[in-house]
């Protein structure tokens, strides 16, 4: 009984209004055509971004192979320093010497600087100083914790930058005589592990947006991609 | 059949961003949307703030629209959605009100003579939650389920507050009737 008499009192209302108008005031147009001049900012262009991290991806991956390394290195500034003050550069350049450890051997004339990132992200800097002065050897062990220095963090968070942060920091590291040439192949190989690697960070599916694999000789190769619909997969690569 | 062909070649128009045609659409509608956002607004002002908004949105999202169904009942949806959200946005503003229960049953026909305008004061002067939930259920037509999603409230909380809308309603109107009858008399 309630609910039809409830029934009978909106549908009443309902007709009521059913036809009512009212005209607004000019002003609302005025507001109106003025908001139609401003862009909707809230509608941002998906399909276009998408588009711009697959160019911004390609161009990382592309470059090592149409830019010769040696040019790289001929570009970055190359700066020799006295043993004593290599050290003292390098913890500089980690911004955060409280978490660098250095061990002190002394091994004569050597200058060697291994960047390895492997698969438990443990960044490992060998450095070692070329001069007249007894050198040391110090080992710089940097764990990938939260205080892991900016420059580790760069090499592994930012795949844009880190090619020329790594390219600097090898030149400036080393001494030019010895080791670009070994240096190098490991760098390709660093990048390779690294776009996998952020890729495994941003894209939690099992085939990841691009998949790339590294070459002994000719560098990276792009060995998956999953776009969602579109599914490519290289099988010598799935070993 | 003619007002059909006017509005699409407005909306060609619309699409293109002519401006005449986006005035010209606005005008046709504009007095009927009035009549949807006052019922969902506590005044005026309010009123025409959502007017504002859902036709700027309605502009934008027109290429959206497919030519299959009404597009009075479109924009009719933009408007509402519109009136929805400045609710939730203005949800912190709400002001819970004591309500005696209202038991007495109006007379159907008695109060079909008050004037729109009077009914409207009536829902325009309910609390704001009470007002969205009676709008969207006994206007608009949507189910409790639809109006607690819309609302973020639960389905027992739309039905009771829209038992209270009622019974203000009832209330209200039952007041008018008697002062009306009041001035007939003497």
């Amino acid at each position: 009984m309630q609910e039809k008499l409830d029934k009978a009192f909106d549908r009443s209302l309902r007709d009521k209004f059913r036809e009512f108008s009212e005209e607004p005031s000019p002003a609302v147009w005025e507001q109106i055509a003025v908001g139609l001049d401003r862009p909707d900012r809230k509608r941002l262009p998906y399909a276009w971004l998408a588009a711009a991290c697959v160019v911004i991806f390609a161009s990382v991956l592309l470059w090592p192979k149409q830019e010769p390394e040696e040019m790289i290195l001929a570009k970055a500034p190359i700066i020799n320093l006295p043993a004593a003050e290599t050290a003292s550069a390098k913890q500089e350049n980690f911004k955060n010497p409280a978490i660098v450890q250095i061990d002190k051997k002394v091994v004569p004339n050597s200058v060697r600087y291994e960047d390895r990132l492997d698969s438990s992200n443990e960044l490992m800097v060998v450095v070692s100083s070329s001069a007249d002065v007894p050198a040391a050897q110090k080992e710089l062990n940097l764990q990938p914790a939260a205080s892991t220095p900016v420059v580790a963090e760069a090499v592994v968070a930012s795949p844009m930058p880190d090619m020329d942060i790594a390219a600097n920091t090898s030149a400036v590291m080393n001494d030019p005589e010895d080791s670009a040439d070994s240096f190098a192949p490991k760098q390709k190989k660093g990048l390779g592990k690294l776009v996998n690697f952020v890729l495994s960070q941003v894209d939690p599916r099992a085939d990841k947006l691009i998949e790339v694999s590294e070459d002994a000789g000719e560098g990276l190769h792009i060995t998956g991609l999953n776009l969602g619909l579109i599914k490519l997969k290289n099988k010598t690569s799935n070993k | 059949m003619k007002q059909t062909f006017t509005i699409e070649y407005l909306l060609e128009g619309c699409k293109k961003g002519d401006r005449h045609a986006q005035e010209s659409l606005y005008r046709a509608l504009a007095p009927k949307m009035m009549g949807i956002c006052l019922r969902y607004a506590a005044d005026r002002a309010d009123a025409e703030d959502i007017l504002q908004t859902g036709f700027i949105r309605m502009f934008q999202r027109l290429a959206d629209f497919r030519m299959e169904g009404s597009f009075e009942g479109w924009v009719r949806r933009i408007m509402v959605n519109t009136a929805i959200e400045a609710y939730r946005k203005n949800l912190r503003t709400l002001t819970a009100i004591s309500l005696d229960d209202v038991n007495e049953e109006l007379s159907q026909t008695d109060w079909n003579g008050l004037e729109l305008q009077d009914l409207l004061k009536m829902i325009q002067e309910l609390p704001n939650g009470y007002r969205m939930v009676f709008n969207l259920y006994a206007i608009e037509g949507y189910s409790h389920r639809e109006i607690a999603d819309e609302l973020g409230i639960s389905e027992s909380g739309s039905k009771s507050q829209l038992s209270r809308a009622r019974a203000l309603l009832k209330e209200k109107i039952k007041e008018l009737e008697e002062k009306d009858h009041a001035r007939k008399v003497r």
